[in-house]
């Protein structure tokens, strides 16, 4: 019987490449996702690498959510599987070997994206190939859950593909996979919460940028193991290897299983406050960046100083004559308590939140702000753990906590906490550029730093 | 001849729908025996169950003694089978799935033996999809006979078939049962019954109307016998029709084909009309009882009843 099974698999795995239709969507789509996704992210530095959980995830999702299910309704259609019904061997078993292709296939396609990433945009490969490979691994068995349980209730193709797509595309939409969760409303973040495709993303992008065992991150691990075990069962009960559907209550019974864990996992998300976007919880501390790290950071495509995108104004010239406001903006920022607690990592990214604030609240002495902040960060912290705590903002830009309004500095309103990352980390090359020299500073150089 | 497949009082309902109602019977060794009906007569749902792709309400169904429902995988090893709505991936070669197939059972099967054994050697590379009709059936057979199993069963192994692939096929399948193993066929076509099946068994509305030979099905069964006649010049069918016995004529071409409820008498009697009108017999042929009335009949009866 372990022959046949044996066998069985590597005739599943020879099929799927002599068809041209599983080739495309197999292989084609995920590069032509990957070519979208280049289009529109590619100035991120390094490109792609903050995506490349979407992805990855986008792959895994349509091979075990659409592909499989096609494929295997589509044999049951044509009485294939009736035929191993009366062979000597529990249909299970082919069917895990169909389960392992699958794997394969979705496997050697994320390979293969993250090879043309690496080659066509110098995406990196993944930190650390264990952890990853785990990540992988969680991620496909929650999907395949799902593309079981879409088999069992699609009587032909075409319904199958149309389950399918109930699946496929709310997850893009609207559940962090195919649209970053932090350009989403915030009702839409909490319902990805309920979606397994928002902790895939998270799962994926976290293992990739930090391959470290004791960094694993655990919860959306989790979360994905209990949605793709309750989908398992309940759609290894429901699956019919006749061309029939099962009996409607126990469809509801056993689905209804399989939506609980989704509830249940977004429930507690929300209870634990863990729907809000992935973050990097375990990102290296500014003390582990080292110098090739800082080396590797690149200046190009930095917005316009003069702009109304990150603003920071010219070196301030004693004389200027500047509003009685900004006057008092540096004696508050030297006073104020963010700026002075914790290491200097979350001091400097605290100091740049505010920085953020002002750009995002268009504060109109923004440009002015960003410049005194930057003047008091030359001033009070040591050249090399600046550069350091720089480095890490630029790199690491989910790592910490993060400042979201600084009234006590007489900034008005309040912005988000991810708009306020990702608009410090442009703060921060700007910075670290002038520190490094790698940007001019028109009076820097003039007054020789 | 030793019992292969016993079947016992099978009963399987759909819902408030009678599927098969109490049916029994047997298949030995060396023996086809041809399951008929109309459509929805049961015979779909009778296989099903011997397969065990369905679970019989009641009833017994014994392969060598052994109980289906208890040891399922043992019978299955024992049972090959050709199942009518079933197909192959369209890609898949016949040596491919042969060898998969084959190597299920332990000894594992000569899968170019298997395909040689049905004529299908030419063809081990072939894609599915580019395959005949009858090859396809063929290889279906193929799998079926893979692991020589005792028991076979065949669910219109001939539909779509031409002539002359369907005549193949027969001659495989007969080929199969001369070698011992026992077969149930599923057909429609009554011909095949009858050339080919030792026994026949007749279904209709779930429930058994008839079993035995084809031909003592046919001679108890059916009301009348065919006779055709030629003769020099055209009769007039009213005198035909006025023959005692006669039931209805029908002219044929340049002849005429009467039914007859009393042969013998008929006979004589034609005689006679014929020396009376100084006609001259070219040709008379009296077809024995025919299955296809017999099955009519019965199945006709049964509905009324």
């Amino acid at each position: 019987m372990i022959k046949g099974i044996w066998r069985h698999f590597i005739l599943t795995l020879r099929l799927n490449f002599r068809s041209g239709r599983a080739i495309a969507y197999g292989y084609i789509m995920p590069i032509l996702f990957l070519i979208g996704f280049g289009a529109v992210f590619r100035s991120g530095d390094p490109p792609l690498l903050h995506e490349i959980g979407q992805i990855l995830t986008i792959t895994i999702l349509g091979s075990a959510c659409l592909g499989m299910p096609t494929a295997l309704v589509a044999e049951r259609e044509k009485g294939v599987w009736r035929r191993y019904q009366l062979l000597p061997v529990p249909i299970n078993a082919l069917l895990s070997g169909v389960l392992l292709v699958r794997i394969i296939l979705a496997f050697t396609a994320v390979g293969l994206q993250l090879g043309l990433a690496h080659w066509i945009y110098g995406t990196p490969l993944p930190s650390g190939l264990l952890t990853f490979g785990i990540a992988f691994a969680v991620v496909i068995f929650a999907f395949l859950g799902i593309g079981i349980i879409l088999t069992s209730q699609a009587k032909d193709v075409p319904s199958v593909q149309a389950l399918g797509q109930c699946v496929f595309l709310p997850m893009i939409l609207i559940g962090g996979v195919g649209i970053p969760l932090y350009a989403l409303p915030d009702w839409c973040r909490q319902l990805a919460a309920f979606m397994p495709g928002r902790y895939a993303v998270e799962l994926l992008q976290s293992t990739y940028e930090d391959g470290s065992l004791q960094h694993f991150p655990a919860y959306p691990a989790l979360i994905l193991m209990v949605m793709g075990a309750a989908a398992l069962i309940a759609g290894l009960r429901l699956i019919q290897w006749e061309q029939s559907r099962p009996e409607r209550s126990r469809s509801i019974l056993w689905i209804t299983f399989a939506i609980a864990s989704w509830a249940g996992a977004g429930l507690t998300s929300i209870f634990l406050d863990r729907s809000t976007p992935f973050h990097l919880i375990h990102s290296p501390s500014f003390l582990a960046i080292d110098e090739m790290a800082i080396d590797s950071i690149t200046y190009d495509g930095l917005p316009d100083d003069h702009g109304i995108y990150t603003p920071l104004a010219p070196p301030l010239n004693p004389d200027q004559r500047m509003t009685h406001r900004m006057r008092e903006f540096m004696p508050r920022l030297k006073n104020w308590d963010p700026g002075l607690k914790g290491d200097t990592g979350q001091r400097v990214r605290n100091l740049l939140a505010v920085a953020a604030i002002a750009d995002i609240t268009q504060d109109n002495s923004e440009a002015i702000i960003a410049r005194q902040i930057y003047d008091f960060m030359r001033a009070d912290f040591d050249p090399q753990e600046l550069n350091h705590a720089l480095a890490w903002v630029i790199l690491s830009p989910h790592a910490g906590s993060v400042v979201s309004a600084a009234p006590e500095l007489g900034l008005r309103g309040e912005a988000h906490p991810d708009i306020i990352r990702e608009r410090s980390a442009w703060y921060a090359r700007k910075y670290l550029g002038r520190v490094l020299r790698q940007i001019q500073d028109s009076q820097t150089e003039r007054s020789g730093g | 001849m030793a019992t292969i497949l016993k079947v016992q009082n099978l009963t399987k309902l759909y819902g408030s729908r009678k599927g098969v109602s109490n049916i029994s019977f047997e298949v030995g060794s060396g023996e086809i025996v041809g399951l008929l009906g109309p459509n929805g007569a049961g015979k779909t749902t009778t296989v099903e169950c011997i397969l065990g792709l369905r679970t019989p309400d009641s009833g017994r169904i014994e392969v060598n003694g052994i109980d289906s429902r208890s040891e399922p995988d043992t019978v299955r090893r024992m049972m090959g089978a050709q199942l009518q709505s079933t197909s192959l991936h369209d890609s898949v070669t016949p040596l491919e799935i042969t060898r998969l197939f084959a190597s299920f059972y332990s000894p594992e099967p000569d899968a170019d033996q298997a395909l040689n054994r049905f004529g299908l050697l030419p063809q081990t590379d072939t894609r599915f999809q580019h395959l005949s009709g009858g090859q396809r059936q063929r290889l279906a057979l193929t799998l079926a006979f893979l692991h020589n199993p005792g028991l076979v069963i065949l669910d219109e192994p001939s539909a779509g078939l031409d002539p002359a692939a369907r005549q193949d096929l027969l001659e495989c399948i007969v080929a199969e049962k001369n070698k011992g193993s026992a077969i149930l066929l599923c057909t429609h076509h009554l011909d095949e019954a009858r050339r080919i099946c030792d026994r026949v068994i007749v279904l209709n509305s779930g429930s058994t109307v008839a079993q035995g030979t084809p031909a003592s099905l046919a001679s108890l069964h059916s009301e009348t016998v065919s006779i055709r006649l030629r003769t020099a010049q055209c009769p007039n069918p009213l005198d035909l029709k006025s023959i005692p016995g006669i039931v209805t004529v029908t002219p044929s071409g340049d002849a005429w084909i009467l039914a007859s409820s009393d042969p013998n008498q008929s006979l004589r009697e034609i005689g006679r009309l014929m020396e009376a009108t100084g006609n001259r017999i070219l040709e008379i042929h009296m077809e024995v009882a025919s299955l296809e009335d017999a099955f009519l009949r019965l199945t006709r009866h049964s509905s009324a009843l």
